[in-house]
């Protein structure tokens, strides 16, 4: 269940164009994909998802706020990101309790976490997701977070998920290119 | 159901006249488009804790609505899940205008036996929603704040002895679909009854868990046959209460745990007795002070 939208499209600019000291234009994101990633299964319970994320971001040595979900066959059928899991966890009645100043709401992050339990990826994973090419050009990956406001891209080659970008990867390395070349 | 305002139709309400859509509007529209899937639809009504979804066009305008109660009617007719929310969707769009008065939104909910409508600009963009949620949330708030409800008029006075208890408000007839039913069955008592839940029995009449629209759809979701027993899908432990507890610690349970309705039981609760609803809790509690009838919303079943 799910789709992914390969990115063909070919970069905006020819490559060669793009070239500053002559190091850029090899630039793909293969070489500022993470390879090492945690992944998720459709039928994970939330609850263990959100453990995931904690695990994740431990080995990472950063903060994780999205991970792709993976079925048996290692096709790539969706990303849950920490705003998939914020929209589930707010409370449904949450603007009623403002007028109701005299329940008191103790005791209801438990009530989240049971529910979490019951819930699995796959229910509400986003399906709708972009992927890019592993030989994609780094400028052709950074328009395409810019355009779609993305901030984590899985890198697909020959149909299989090699590895992903995440933004800030991109530009710091953005950073140290266009530093060594001042 | 019927929703009614009294001061609709007798001497005007002096709340009610003084309040419009966009004071007790929620300014946020979830939408897909018509060409999005079914399972897709499911992913964002679980995700977003919503019960329909508006259907936008190619030009972003209001073009129909997907319920729960329709998805649950395409896995009922063995739809794929991969199916265009345009196959299903409900048309037209029942709509309000920021400006309207509160009193004639109610009265459109009335006329087209719905519970929320989807508030539009003049450009005819959807920009929010009105529902009946909402629109308890605000008749409790004026009532808390009125000079002549009962909080502020008897401060001294037992909170207990005016306390409004479970068994005063629930219904006492309770729709419940054995173990060994199918979930195909049990969509056909959800669809007969108008109900968004209904409760599953051992075969020697013991509650055992609860069915709703939202385990039907997931069940959709994720593949599982409708020949399947609803012993698959159902969820447990029902959420329940004694017949004696007060309505506002019913209402803080129903809050608590995302549900429409509680389940009653006065000896075991084995054995229910009565189904108490959000809506029928919250009617009451807004206008139980009786100091100014305008502020109490009917209910007629």
């Amino acid at each position: 269940m799910g789709y992914h939208r390969v990115f063909q499209q070919a970069p905006l600019w020819p490559v060669r164009h793009r070239c500053i000291q002559g190091g850029w234009a090899m630039i793909t994101a293969r070489d500022i994909m993470i390879t090492g990633f945690h992944s998720l299964h459709p039928e994970t319970s939330l609850a263990a998802a959100i453990q995931r994320f904690k695990e994740a971001s431990t080995d990472a040595g950063r903060r994780v706020f999205g991970m792709m979900v993976i079925d048996d066959q290692a096709n790539l059928v969706g990303i849950l990101s920490m705003y998939d899991i914020l929209l589930f966890i707010q409370p449904k009645h949450v603007q009623i309790w403002g007028k109701m100043s005299d329940i008191d709401i103790s005791g209801l992050l438990d009530t989240t976490l049971k529910k979490c339990r019951k819930l699995q990826v796959g229910d509400i994973m986003t399906t709708d997701i972009l992927t890019i090419e592993a030989d994609a050009h780094i400028f052709a990956v950074l328009e395409l977070m810019n355009r779609k406001h993305i901030r984590r891209l899985p890198v697909i080659d020959q149909g299989r998920v090699v590895g992903i970008v995440y933004i800030s990867d991109l530009f710091f390395h953005l950073v140290e290119e266009m530093s060594e070349t001042q | 159901m019927d929703i009614t305002l009294p001061g609709t139709t007798g001497k005007g309400s002096p709340i009610f006249s003084k309040l419009t859509v966009r004071d007790t509007m929620r300014r946020r529209v979830v939408s897909l488009g018509a060409t999005d899937s079914i399972a897709m639809a499911i992913a964002v009504l679980i995700k977003h804790k919503l019960n329909s979804l508006l259907i936008h066009d190619n030009n972003d305008m209001p073009a129909g609505v997907v319920t729960k109660t329709e998805i649950a009617g395409a896995y009922y007719a063995g739809m794929s899940p991969a199916t265009p929310l345009g196959d299903i969707m409900g048309v037209p769009v029942i709509q309000c205008a920021e400006d309207n008065s509160l009193e004639a939104a109610l009265v459109t909910m009335q006329h087209h036996a719905i519970h929320r409508l989807y508030v539009v600009n003049t450009a005819g963009l959807a920009v929010g929603t009105l529902a009946y949620p909402d629109i308890v949330g605000t008749l409790y708030r004026h009532c808390c704040n009125c000079p002549f409800g009962l909080r502020r008029r008897n401060p001294g006075q037992d909170v207990e002895k005016v306390r409004y208890t479970v068994q005063e408000v629930m219904t006492s007839s309770v729709i419940s679909v054995s173990s060994n039913s199918s979930i195909q069955e049990s969509i056909e008592q959800l669809a007969a009854f108008g109900l968004g839940a209904v409760l599953v029995e051992s075969l020697d009449g013991k509650a055992l868990g609860v069915i709703s629209k939202t385990d039907i759809i997931l069940a959709y979701k994720r593949d599982i046959n409708l020949e399947e027993s609803v012993a698959t899908i159902f969820h447990s432990p029902v959420a329940a209460c004694h017949t004696t507890t007060a309505l506002e610690e019913a209402i803080q349970q129903m809050i608590f745990s995302e549900v429409g309705r509680l389940f009653c039981y006065a000896d075991s609760a084995d054995h229910i007795t009565g189904v108490l609803s959000l809506s029928d809790a919250a009617r009451i509690r807004s206008g139980s002070c009786q100091a100014c009838s305008s502020s109490r919303i009917e209910i007629k079943k």
